[in-house]
């Protein structure tokens, strides 16, 4: 089994104040100044594909599990924590033109990797900021004519048989998966990493990541970005008249019930 | 230009689809196409559906055929498909095939008298508004979600009602298909209370529950708390959630990421409880109590209690 | 007495609504953030208080200490309750927590002899907000910033992130009022300086609720003039260079508000946007224009001399500094870390002079690495300098693995702390730079202060005879 996870170190959007949601010149936001974080969708998608692995080891299968991630600057301190973890190859691809509102260049760009890697189940978050598109993973199943599954919220692997769970509407589908597939993984609840020690990391401290060449990608080939605008929703955030959490409760009550008119 | 709207009934109502797209489109759609299990399905008000395409699963690589297949003897020039997995995942693969543009989380979409289209959207999780003009057609638009619905009997009867069976040779993997019970309730509350971390534990789940029951308002969490495994994801608020639009909204303890606050931003007062004065969700909140809202819950019980006594 | 008893003696004392006896809160009060990972699991080991009294005045803490005083109970003092050293972690039987919290009045803002006088239930945020407004600050920013009361501060000998201008707590306090176990209500009168005898605020700063009972707070403020504001941010290859570099800006006389420097494990946590594998240094200098640009100026000529420095954009520090004080969300999202991975992060900041400084870095790094099972992070960072040496800010982390949450401490943070405090004795540096010594360093408190030691026990046996004054805490077990 081949296993290939995408994943994006982004930037954390909500450690922005409220004055740099400015875009600029570029129509873009300005995030060189905010902390790094890995995507929380990302996070369980890397998790399943620990948890895939091992479960698929565990009936004596043999398994490759990759990670890759595309972007300006390699973010090694991630990838030694993947090969901690237990990722067996940990791959950068470098890329000149941010593909912030085209998700079709990284979908084409991850597309030729996982052909060259061979993976049979390619595993990414449904979303990263800044697009959000969620376009990434069924595009990568249509330029590898796999099928696609998103809203993954759970995964086993058992007796050779990939499971895997979504919610759809109040629907809960559960499916047996074929041996090809691209997994959208959506709301996952408990699937944070696990953090390595200084001695698992020690461990792997020669492993390196695989940095491929850089890839130059073209503009926006079907639409034109026009204008960018920072969302406005703020309210008259009065506070309630209480000294006390009783009397704040009994004024929410009020409004609650309809006993008292809101402000 | 032709547009058509694409809805299935296999996960959602079809009304809540529709006013999903309208909202988007603003406009009556040439042709509204429904992918449906049965072949002798008819909708609550058959003249809204032009072209009922039935369908034996809900796989996404069936509809994707039927819809190629229904494309191509009835070319469109924008596909408008609901906010939902499917709806988005449908654009962009459909898009892939007809050689033309997707977009998710579409706001509006209007076509200009120079026959451009004008599509707005939001990114950066919420915190911006983004429009575009688009070069490439056919174009296959998700729109974003919306708690709206709309009465089937305002959806302009396109045309003449045809019924069409396709088929796909697409294999469906062994499923399984439980049935929760309906959010639907949630989607049309006039309250709603909505629990974040600041609840700090499950055991204090039950009683944010509670309390939503005796003040007759919906249960609803952010994204944190449904992630710890503490509420359903049927019952979470946000950019990958639902988006509702009560006539209050009490958040308690929830820090009011933008991701959240699309999710609850159509509220007509949204009232926020939470110890962290910096929490955003103060400035895009109506009103605030800045105590602990497990003690803000307690007392909530008892003063409810109280009243129900005295009555 | 009886548990029941003390709680209706406390109610008919004061009003039954200032008696809280809510089973959930008295756990939470059993400890503080020191045993987090039990609190997070729910597993509260610590004798549960009795109650929690939140007195409203002055005087109704004399009142309560007096009959704690005469019924042998055992005294809880707290505020905001962000102790992190055990120092609220209760030890006794049936205790009383006697939170301040409510007596949370600002008194006099005087903005011509520059003091504000506050009682101890005041939030620090709430006050330096206040206080920015009309164009002025306490100066004072330690991580707590946000929860944090004024009683509490005082009584830890808190320091902030802008100390290095502005002084740890003990130089902000002018003046202040605190209630002895007796009853006996003391005011140190506000006056800028005098020699009328020892300093008795030292007595009482710093106390951690072992002593008395700060109910009010006079601190001095300050001129606030962010406009003027200058950031300096650089990499380097390691710490040693750092070091160096901090104690040139000091001896030379330069009085940044921030000076800290980060080795590449606390740097990674930091700052990873903009570098990876390197130490950081950075600076901020604050206050009048004329001022900032020499201090600044001399910042960037000390650090050319160094040429592995690099400098970073100066936005990058500036953005940075918004997000590092703890707020309600934090803390709530580290609980919820906490539980999913099981992994643990904590704390111990020591001090020492320049030329101890590295080695007690480096020997405690390298212990740490060897004899802490399931580490996943060490390193630190230097935070607040003087002329004649500087602190160390250890941060670590560890996989709490195979082990109830009641052996969490015993199994790694104890050892862990061990063994910074030894290296740090060794080398002649001291303990506890600002977190307070609450009980977690209070069984080494005696070769703290070596024959000084002598000075404190004196001070407890006659402030504090009956030992109700938060036991186990600063003070070694056995005084009275």
């Amino acid at each position: 089994m081949n296993i290939l996870v995408c994943f994006k170190i982004t930037a954390d959007l909500e450690a922005l104040s409220q004055e740099d949601w400015v875009a600029d010149s570029d129509l873009q936001v300005d995030l060189r100044f905010a902390p790094q974080e890995l995507g929380c969708f990302d996070e369980s998608a890397l998790s399943f594909g620990l948890k895939l692995a091992e479960d698929a080891r565990a009936e004596g299968e043999i398994v490759k599990l990759t990670a890759v991630t595309l972007g300006r600057r390699n973010p090694s301190r991630w990838m030694k924590t993947l090969y901690a973890l237990g990722y067996d190859e940990c791959i950068f691809c470098p890329v000149q033109c941010d593909s912030l509102f085209s998700p079709e260049n990284t979908a084409n760009i991850l597309a030729g990797i996982a052909t060259e890697y061979g993976a049979d189940i390619i595993l990414t978050g449904e979303r990263s900021s800044p697009g959000g598109s969620t376009f990434t993973a069924p595009l990568l199943s249509e330029m590898l004519g796999m099928p696609c599954y998103g809203g993954i919220s759970a995964l086993s692997y058992q007796a050779g048989v990939l499971k895997v769970e979504a919610l759809s509407g109040d629907s809960i589908i559960k499916r047996v998966l074929p041996s090809l597939a691209v997994l959208s993984v959506g709301n996952a609840p408990s699937t944070r990493l696990k953090i390595p020690t200084l001695k698992e990391k020690m461990a792997v401290s020669n492993k390196n990541t695989t940095i491929l060449p850089e890839k130059v990608v073209p503009g926006e080939q079907d639409k034109i970005l026009l204008s960018m605008t920072a969302v406005d929703r703020s309210r008259t955030c009065s506070k309630i008249a209480a000294d006390s959490p009783r009397e704040a409760a009994e004024k929410i009550v009020g409004y609650m019930l309809g006993l008292e008119d809101m402000p | 230009m032709k547009s058509v709207f694409i809805i299935q009934n296999f996960y959602r109502n079809l009304s809540s689809q529709l006013a999903e797209l309208y909202s988007a489109a603003n406009s009556h759609p040439d042709e509204i196409w429904v992918l449906s299990r049965e072949t002798d399905f008819v909708p609550e008000d058959e003249k809204a559906i032009t072209r009922l395409l039935s369908c034996s699963d809900g796989e996404q690589e069936s509809w994707l055929q039927i819809l190629c297949a229904q494309a191509a003897e009835n070319p469109a020039d924008l596909y408008f498909l609901p906010s939902d997995n499917e709806g988005r995942m449908i654009a962009a693969r459909l898009s892939f095939r007809l050689c033309g543009t997707a977009l998710s989380g579409v706001l509006t979409a209007k076509l200009q008298e120079n026959e451009e289209l004008l599509v707005t959207k939001l990114c950066y999780n919420g915190h911006m508004e983004s429009s575009f003009k688009v070069k490439k057609f056919p174009v296959c638009l998700s729109t974003a979600a919306s708690s709206e619905s709309i009465e089937m009997s305002l959806v302009k009867p396109p045309g003449e009602m045809i019924y069409m069976h396709k088929t796909s040779d697409f294999i469906r993997p062994e499923t399984e298909v439980t049935e929760m019970p309906s959010s639907e309730g949630l989607l049309s509350a006039k309250k709603i209370v909505a629990v974040g971390l600041g609840v700090k534990s499950p055991e204090h789940i039950s009683k944010c529950r509670e309390l939503a029951d005796k003040l007759n308002a919906s249960f609803a969490a952010s994204r944190p708390v449904v992630m710890n495994g503490w509420v359903s994801e049927q019952a979470l608020l946000g950019v990958s959630g639902n988006v509702v639009s009560p006539d209050i909204c009490l958040a308690l303890g929830v820090s009011g990421s933008s991701a959240f606050m699309v999710g609850i931003q159509d509220s007509g007062k949204i009232i926020a409880v939470n110890t962290d004065i910096n929490a955003p969700i103060y400035r895009n909140s109506d009103l605030r109590a800045e105590f602990d809202c497990i003690e803000i819950v307690s007392e909530m019980l008892d003063v409810i209690d109280k009243i129900d006594r005295e009555i | 007495m009886e548990r029941n008893q003390i709680v209706e003696s406390l109610k008919q004392l004061l009003t039954p609504e200032q008696v809280i006896t809510d089973q959930h809160a008295l756990n939470e009060a059993s400890i503080d953030r020191y045993k987090k990972y039990q609190s997070i699991h729910k597993t509260f080991v610590m004798p549960i208080p009795s109650c929690i009294v939140k007195p409203h005045s002055t005087e109704e803490v004399s009142k309560v200490l007096m009959f704690l005083n005469e019924n042998k109970i055992n005294c809880i003092p707290r505020t905001g309750g962000s102790a992190t050293e055990g120092g609220l972690e209760n030890r006794a039987e049936n205790s009383v927590v006697v939170d301040g919290s409510e007596m949370n009045k600002i008194i006099k803002i005087d903005t011509y002899n520059m003091q504000a006088t506050v009682q101890c239930g005041v939030p620090l945020q709430y006050l330096d907000d206040l206080l920015r407004e009309q164009g002025y600050t306490t100066g004072h920013s330690p991580q707590s910033k946000p929860i944090a009361q004024m009683g509490g501060l005082v009584a830890t000998r808190s320091i902030g992130q802008f100390s290095t201008l502005y002084g740890g707590i003990e130089d902000m306090v002018v003046g202040l009022e605190a209630v002895f176990p007796d009853g006996t209500i003391t005011r140190i009168k506000n006056v800028p300086r005098r020699a009328a005898g020892p300093d008795i605020r030292h007595v009482i700063i710093g106390n951690e609720g072992a002593l008395c009972y700060i109910t009010e707070v006079t601190v001095k403020i300050f001129p606030y003039l962010p406009e003027n504001n200058r950031y300096y941010g650089y990499t380097l290859d390691n710490m040693k260079t750092g070091f160096e570099i901090l104690r040139e800006v000091m001896v030379r006389g330069y009085k940044p508000s921030i000076a800290r420097l980060y080795d590449v494990e606390d740097a990674a946590m930091h700052f990873s946007h903009f570098e990876e594998g390197k130490c950081v240094i950075i600076f901020m200098a604050e206050g009048p224009a004329g001022i900032t640009k020499a201090t600044g100026d001399a910042i960037e000529e000390i650090v050319t001399q160094y040429p592995e420095c690099e400098a970073v954009d100066p936005k990058l520090i500036e953005k940075w500094f918004l997000n590092l004080n703890w707020t309600a969300e934090m803390l709530l999202e580290e609980r919820k870390e906490i539980l999913e991975t099981g992994n643990m992060g904590f704390t111990t900041e020591v001090s020492g002079d320049w030329s101890s400084i590295y080695n007690i870095y480096k020997n405690s790094v390298e212990r740490i690495r060897k004899e802490i099972p399931d580490l996943t992070m060490i390193g630190g960072h230097s935070s607040h300098s003087y002329i004649n040496g500087t602190n160390m800010y250890f941060v670590y982390y560890y996989n709490v693995v195979d082990c109830d949450p009641v052996d969490e401490i015993t199994k790694y943070h104890e050892p862990l702390n061990k063994i910074i405090i030894e290296e740090t004795l060794k080398h002649g540096g001291s303990i506890v730079h600002h977190h307070g010594v609450g009980k977690v360093r209070q069984p080494f408190i005696r070769e703290e202060h070596g024959s000084a030691y002598y000075i404190l026990e004196k001070l407890k046996k006659t402030f504090d005879p009956n030992g109700i004054m938060n036991v186990d805490t600063v003070f070694a077990t056995d005084d009275k």
